[in-house]
């Protein structure tokens, strides 16, 4: 490079390291904000799902009572919020009885969440993803699901069904993290 | 009459079994022979030329058996089984019509592949070749529409579904993989006998080199087929659950054990003859002896462990060994997996190794005996394992001849059985039923 | 006039380093092949501009995404045209990337100097597919609710950082109002400018290195080295022969426009024959929905599916693993042989490769058609 007299190396070392740190500088006022500002809904995902929907109305009771040791399929509707918006949908439950006891079970696909369905003729309920297969209790006999459809918590009043906390869809995976082993 | 009729079962079940065994040989082998020869044109080899020129040979004397092969099953399927073959033909008009006339390119493109060798002009020779494999391998896929449809079928219209059945794809790639595989071994045993038998050193360098040329082919496609054969299981569980229940987890689950185990000695022998081969690059290399030690004693336990059957009770024999009924050690999920996936794995990493070794083996024919004895160990095991493929597929739909559609009481009513018939209370019985084991529940097994 | 015209440019904008450009040799063997690396750049271009016009009318919001691309299919005059022409062009641009990256890999054309060129060309690999993932979320119907689910559920296997990959991309833990806009946000913006300055790049390159020739050409020229006593190692074969090679302009150009023009005929063709209709007739009910991946993540899909239960990450991890490994390619294989047949256990592998993924893909295209 050309170096004058006049320019003695102190100086252009300053200049090098000023441009540096000017530029980190820049950096560090940017990268944060951004960050936080996409990330921003990891954050929040609590605060959203406690202002969703706590208990869905899944059926009344006497229509419970008709099912029997197949699985049948519920719609739930239930609201969500979801950053700026609260938004009306409905999801699925299996209802089966199982010795006697209501027992309620997603029906999302334990491997990656795809939607189930119970098959009259195979008698089983199918994923037709990647054909996950499980029983009539969403018990895993087949394919790569990791482990049984997620069994849902359920309350009786006022002689209706309520599914809890039907946003809160950790139904996927190894296993539930609300779930403490 | 019974006995007739069992009679009619196994005269088809043969002429079928041994028609593929050729017919799977010709298509591998018109794939192999014109990449050979075209490999022989880019590099200026001339034994390359020499392996094809051997190989148009061995199929030109094959395809006349193979023809006649065909027309004896025709033969017998119209005599012996009218019912199902009128009404498979009519389902399947098109590509069975196709299939033959493909088959008849594919005749008619290997003669004079074999006859103007030498003659005609290089680019001329290449094309009848590539044309002769193009023919045989859509002639291949026409059958598999057929024979995928008898074990997994789907609504008959409209015709792209009963063309494309939910085990067709599997099927056809299954055994393109296989044929390949299939000839690579099988040319690669029939060097290692032209070795054995010559004392002349440069013969025994050309056939040392064909059979481990045939190897790259046979052991590469080798390790694509337990992948394909997973998804085609999938398949088969997805369309006809009773077969695969069959298959897998019933009373013919020793025929897949079986099958496992020659697996495991194709891929085991195979990776010894590989190292034998590779062995003159390797040998200064410190750490081979100890990869090797450790590759063979993984591939060991990972091929004991997959080849560990669940359902005792329906192995041949077993019962001097053992009283249980099912393993003890339960159905060794996902161990299985694991295990396949280390064979897979090594096998590739093997394999590479085996490449890159070939690249710098300048001297052919030294060897000895070992490897080649292990070649034809090979070919024999392969041969098995094609034929007990064949047994295992045929019976999973038993006792359908199309699944779910038609059984074999049906056709014994009506054709040679006797003309007992009894109106629809015999087909009323759900054969299903037969298949179907006792409640479901976790007792199921996951095994693939 | 003309020459006046081109004068007052020429000092203004300096059109000699164009006119350079355009001087630039390439080898005249297998010149046909290198028509594959600007038929990606027609069909990315096609892309750019079908893609900037349907922005005029959708509108990335849960509730109106659906009737929005609804109203450009059916109202809007050539809407159908130009959604279905941005469709049929993404498809063809997988297939014609990857025939790209075959021809590069096997003409050995990544060795040195041009590493840099592969590095830069496995990074637009990634944002491309970035691309494709991302736009198959916005027509928002159900399969694009689902395959947005079956992708961060995907993602949630990671080790450790899984839930918290799924959540930051899906900006919560299940699709909704926040991936739309997430989604819409790098489909259109962020990774297409990260797309453009790395085709920049690209180009820079290729043109500051010129083409690889057709390999067969340079064994001699290795071997003569070889033979004065240079290490392979150090050989470096850029320079061809004057006979050898041609200007880009006009022969390649000829070329270039020649497949410019068949593929955009071709996209033109299947977008009016096969238009892409925003529904397959009424919605379906929910338990018979049955979601379906582009066909260019069907070899993935395939892939995960073999690793059941606990073995789930290992698949991924594989699969994630592949991609890292591209850009790493030209340091694997080091030495200066370029030929195919010369270097046989590249090429194997590369076929095996591209076997594999084509298998694959075919093995899960049946499954879905049939299941
Ligand atoms: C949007 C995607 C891409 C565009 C528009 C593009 C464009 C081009 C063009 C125009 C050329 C010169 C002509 C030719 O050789 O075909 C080229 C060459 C090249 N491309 Fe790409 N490319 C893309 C993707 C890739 C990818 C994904 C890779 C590798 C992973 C890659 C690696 C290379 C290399 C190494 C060369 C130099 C070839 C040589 O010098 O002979 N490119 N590319
Ligand atoms: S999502 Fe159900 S099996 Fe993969």
């Amino acid at each position: 490079m050309n170096q004058t007299a006049e320019e003695p190396i102190g100086r252009r070392h300053f200049m090098e390291r000023a441009i540096l740190s000017i530029f980190g500088a820049i950096g560090v006022m940017l990268t944060p904000p951004i960050l936080g500002y996409i990330l921003s809904p990891v954050f929040r995902i609590r605060e959203d799902l406690s202002q969703s929907t706590r208990w869905a109305p899944v059926a009344p009771v006497s229509e419970m009572e008709t099912v029997g040791d197949l699985p049948r399929t519920f719609d739930v509707p239930y609201r969500v919020k979801e950053g700026w918006r609260v938004r009306e949908t409905s999801r699925q439950v299996y209802a089966v009885r199982k010795g006697g006891e209501l027992a309620l079970f997603s029906t999302f696909c334990t491997h990656l969440g795809c939607p189930t369905a119970w098959d009259d003729a195979k008698r089983m309920v199918i994923c037709p993803c990647h054909g996950g297969l499980y029983n009539n209790f969403g018990e895993v006999i087949g394919g790569p699901p990791p482990r049984n459809l997620a069994s849902l918590e359920y309350k009786v009043e006022n002689g209706v069904v309520y599914l809890k906390d039907p946003a809160n869809v950790y139904e996927v995976g190894w296993k539930d993290p609300r779930k403490r082993a | 009459m019974e006995g007739s009729f069992i009679g009619s079962r196994l005269a088809i079940a043969i002429t079928a079994s041994v028609h593929a065994l050729f017919a799977t040989f010709i298509v591998g082998g018109m794939l192999l022979g014109a990449t050979a020869e075209s490999v022989g044109v880019l590099t200026r080899d001339e034994r390359y030329e020499r392996l094809s020129h051997s190989i148009a040979r061995t199929l030109v004397l094959m395809s006349a058996t193979v023809a006649f092969l065909g027309v004896v099953l025709v033969l017998f399927l119209t005599i012996l089984w009218p019912n199902f073959w009128t009404l498979l033909f009519r389902i399947m008009f098109w590509p069975l019509i196709f299939e033959a006339s493909m088959f008849l390119g594919e005749a008619a493109c290997l003669y004079p592949w074999y006859y103007s060798w030498g003659k005609w002009p290089r680019k001329t020779h290449l094309l009848i070749a590539w044309l002769g494999a193009t023919f045989g391998v859509v002639a291949m896929v026409m059958i598999d529409t057929v024979g995928s449809f008898l074990l997994t079928p789907r609504p008959v219209a409209p015709a792209l579904h009963r063309m494309l059945n939910p085990s067709m794809v599997q099927l056809t790639l299954h055994r393109f993989a296989g044929n390949l595989s299939w000839f690579g071994f099988g040319i690669a045993a029939l060097s290692a006998i032209r070795y054995l038998r010559t004392k002349d050193p440069r013969e025994r360098a050309y056939h040392e080199w064909a059979g481990a040329f045939a190897i790259t082919l046979g052991f590469g496609f080798l390790l694509l087929m337990p992948i394909i054969g997973f998804s085609y299981l999938k398949a088969i569980r997805f369309a006809s659950e009773g077969a695969f229940g069959r298959l897998m987890l019933g009373e013919k689950s020793w025929i897949f054990v079986l099958q496992v185990f020659l697996i495991d000695v194709l891929i085991l022998v195979g990776t010894w003859y590989m190292f034998r081969i590779a062995n003159f690059h390797y040998r200064d290399n410190v750490y081979f002896k100890r990869y090797r030690l450790i590759t063979f004693l993984l591939l060991a336990v990972a091929a004991v462990v997959f080849v560990m059957p669940y359902q005792m009770r329906y192995i041949p024999f077993a019962e001097y060994f053992t009283s249980a009924e099912v393993n003890p050690w339960g159905k060794m999920q996902p161990n299985k997996y694991i295990a396949m996936g280390v064979m897979i794995g090594l096998g590739i990493l093997n394999y590479g190794f085996y490449l890159g070794a070939l690249r710098f083996k300048t001297e052919w024919g030294g060897g000895g005996r070992l490897p080649q004895v292990l070649l034809i160990v090979l070919g024999l095991f392969t041969i098995f394992s094609m034929i007990n493929m064949g047994y295992a597929r045929e019976n999973a739909r038993y006792p359908y001849l199309i699944y779910g559609k038609m059984t074999i009481e049906e056709e014994r009513e009506i054709g040679l059985g006797g003309g007992s018939r009894e109106g629809p209370t015999s087909r009323q019985e759900n054969p299903e039923e037969r298949n179907r084991q006792a409640p479901r529940g976790l007792e199921e097994t996951r095994k693939r | 006039m003309r020459q006046s015209i081109r004068d007052w440019f020429d000092e203004r904008v300096g059109l000699d380093i164009f006119e350079r450009m355009l001087q630039k040799p390439l080898p005249k063997r297998g010149a046909w092949f290198y028509t594959l690396g600007s038929a990606t750049l027609t069909l990315i271009t096609l892309q750019f501009i079908t893609g900037a016009f349907l922005m005029f009318y959708y509108v990335p919001d849960g509730e109106f995404a659906e009737s929005s691309i609804r109203y450009i299919t059916e109202q809007v005059r050539y809407g159908w045209y130009l959604r279905s022409m941005h469709r049929w062009s993404a498809n063809l641009l997988f297939i014609v990337i990857g025939l790209h990256i075959f021809r590069v890999f096997v003409s050995g054309s990544f060795k040195r100097p041009r590493e840099m060129t592969w590095i830069i060309g496995a990074f637009i690999f990634w944002t491309v597919i970035g691309i494709g993932l991302t736009g198959g979320l916005l027509p928002w119907d159900s399969n694009a609710h689902w395959i947005g689910t079956v992708f961060g559920n995907t993602l949630s296997y990671f080790p450790l950082v899984g839930r918290f990959l799924r959540s930051a991309l899906l900006g919560g833990e299940h699709v909704g109002t926040l991936t739309l806009t997430r989604f819409y946000a790098l489909h259109v913006w962020v990774l297409p400018l990260v797309l453009g300055i790395l085709i920049t790049l690209h180009l820079y390159l290729i043109r500051k290195h010129g083409l690889f020739g057709s390999v067969i050409e340079y064994r001699d020229q290795i071997r003569a080295l070889e033979a004065q006593g240079v290490r392979r190692e150090s050989i470096i074969v850029t320079k061809m022969t004057p006979d050898e090679t041609e200007p880009f302009y006009p022969a390649q150009v000829f070329r270039d426009s020649i497949i410019a023009f068949s593929l955009i005929t071709l996209v033109s063709l299947f977008s009016t024959l096969f238009p892409f209709s925003p529904y397959r007739g009424e919605e379906p009910p929910p338990t018979r929905i049955i979601p379906r991946p582009e066909w260019f993540f069907w070899s993935v899909d395939e892939w995960l599916m073999y690793f059941p239960g606990k073995l789930i990450p290992i698949g991924l991890v594989l699969i994630t693993l592949f991609f890292l490994f591209l850009p790493f390619i030209p340091f694997v294989e080091r030495h200066p042989e370029v030929s195919p047949i010369r270097r046989p256990v590249s090429t194997i592998i590369g076929a095996w490769v591209y076997l594999f993924i084509i298998i694959l893909a075919m093995m899960a295209g049946a499954r879905i058609f049939n299941y």
